[in-house]
């Protein structure tokens, strides 16, 4: 697992600012060190606040989001023939130390999608609603 | 004219080789020189091809061999083929050939069979209907409508539907789990869980969609909002997964796209949500808030759940 994260966290540091902040934490059940994936404030700010809500359409669509995070993974040395799961979701609300550093106007919704291979731990690619790549960071435990 | 003459010659010589064998079911009602006749299923021949093995149909009912002298001369002759190479004995894997299959109402039945796909059969005497097969004798054929079998003779089929169950003899017909296929199985942790099932030709449309993430997630949240009081629920997240294999399905068939809309709820919101989706809401032990999960298809349907069986 470490290998890859390096690998993605090296694939999305172009991007890495000061001003960055977790939008998102996996927690591992081995009791490995969580990870945290953290994007530019500003990437957050780009997009105005939306939550899901009918008739709402998503600023990213599931298909871009797929598109980017397919990128992300093949460079990460994901097969083209991985199983794919996608999420939409939002920050964890339990994640109080999370979502105190995050912006009160931007959109804190993402796409989180999984890659899953035989023989291999899944890979996580996260997206913002801006399309930018959330870079993988290790954790506490 | 002499070459034409030759080609001729050459052409008989080759007729028995390039003629196709016969296949049989083996199951039919054999009958014996003495007049008892009796509904079996032949297994095999001796070596020798001078005695046949037959099997009642039952658990444990293999019966003794018999000579296939005691046959009369018609099945004696079929067998003499089938040592001959002439007749071939059909041995496609999954294709129901009881001597009895049952009639009527009998889903406890139904749930254990392979299927064909759903097609037109035509009667004789000019209805048709839209029937699976789950059955194949030489005599009969056995169609499942919904949960029905219904028994219908050979002689009482159209030309195009005994030319279909030759395809069917030579394995090239796709046959299926005949009851509904279980593509969902969720769980609370130390609650109840549930289980949601299509039926095959459901599952195979499924297979065919790509994504319907953004329908999906629309008509989600457009039932939460109708069926939930205001302010009592939110939305937490939209998962999209392919389905596991079922056992039933091929390994190279497609898989469908499944999705999980999550919700969390307050104590109003669990009051509502027990009483249209009672499966899908967590049980009122679980330790965190309360939660409501809808399982969706790509072309939006919220999958009706069933308690799953322990």
């Amino acid at each position: 697992m470490k290998p890859l994260l390096l690998l993605l966290s090296v694939i999305s540091l172009c991007s890495a600012t000061a001003e960055e902040v977790v939008l998102h934490r996996i927690h591992s059940a081995k009791g490995e060190p969580w990870v945290d994936y953290r994007v530019e404030r500003a990437e957050l700010e780009k997009i105005p606040k939306w939550e899901p809500k009918p008739g709402s359409k998503a600023p990213l669509g599931r298909d871009q989001a797929v598109e980017i995070a397919k990128r992300t993974a093949s460079a990460a040395g994901v097969g083209e023939k991985a199983e794919m799961a996608v999420t939409l979701e939002t920050t964890n609300r339990y994640e109080k130390d999370i979502l105190k550093q995050l912006p009160e106007d931007g959109c804190l919704w993402f796409y989180l999608v999984e890659f899953l291979e035989k023989d291999r731990e899944p890979v996580f690619v996260v997206i913002t609603m801006s399309g930018a790549v959330a870079r993988p960071v290790s954790g506490g435990k | 004219m002499k070459w034409l003459r030759f080609v001729a010659i050459l052409g008989l010589c080759f007729a028995p080789v390039m003629a196709e064998s016969t296949v049989i079911t083996g199951v039919r009602t054999w009958h014996m020189t003495d007049g008892k006749a009796r509904r079996l299923r032949l297994i095999q021949l001796s070596p020798d091809g001078k005695f046949a093995y037959f099997h009642d149909g039952k658990s444990k009912g293999q019966i003794p061999p018999v000579a296939i002298d005691l046959l009369v001369p018609e099945e004696r002759t079929l067998l003499e083929g089938l040592h001959a190479g002439t007749v071939t004995l059909c041995k496609v894997k999954g294709l129901s050939m009881l001597p009895n299959m049952p009639t009527g109402k009998v889903p406890e039945i139904v749930e254990t069979l392979q299927a064909g796909e759903t097609r037109e059969w035509k009667h004789a005497n000019g209805k048709s209907i839209q029937a699976r097969l789950v059955n194949l004798t030489d005599d009969d054929v056995s169609l499942l409508i919904g949960d029905t079998i219904s028994l219908v003779a050979l002689t009482d089929l159209s030309e195009a539907d005994r030319k279909h169950l030759e395809t069917v003899k030579g394995g090239n017909a796709a046959l299926v789990g005949a009851g509904p296929i279980e593509i969902v199985h969720y769980g609370w942790d130390g609650g109840p869980s549930h289980t949601a099932s299509v039926e095959a030709e459901r599952f195979a449309a499924l297979a065919e969609l790509g994504s319907g993430f953004e329908k999906v997630l629309e008509t989600a949240l457009k039932a939460a909002e109708e069926k939930l009081p205001e302010g009592k629920w939110e939305f937490l997240s939209l998962r999209e997964y392919t389905c596991h294999r079922p056992h039933q399905v091929k390994a190279d068939a497609n898989l469908p796209l499944l999705y999980e809309a999550s919700f969390v709820l307050e104590p109003a919101g669990v009051r509502a949500a027990r009483e249209v989706w009672p499966l899908t809401v967590t049980p009122s032990k679980w330790p965190g808030d309360p939660m409501l999960v809808l399982h969706l298809t790509a072309d939006g349907e919220i999958l009706k759940v069933d308690p799953a069986k322990r």
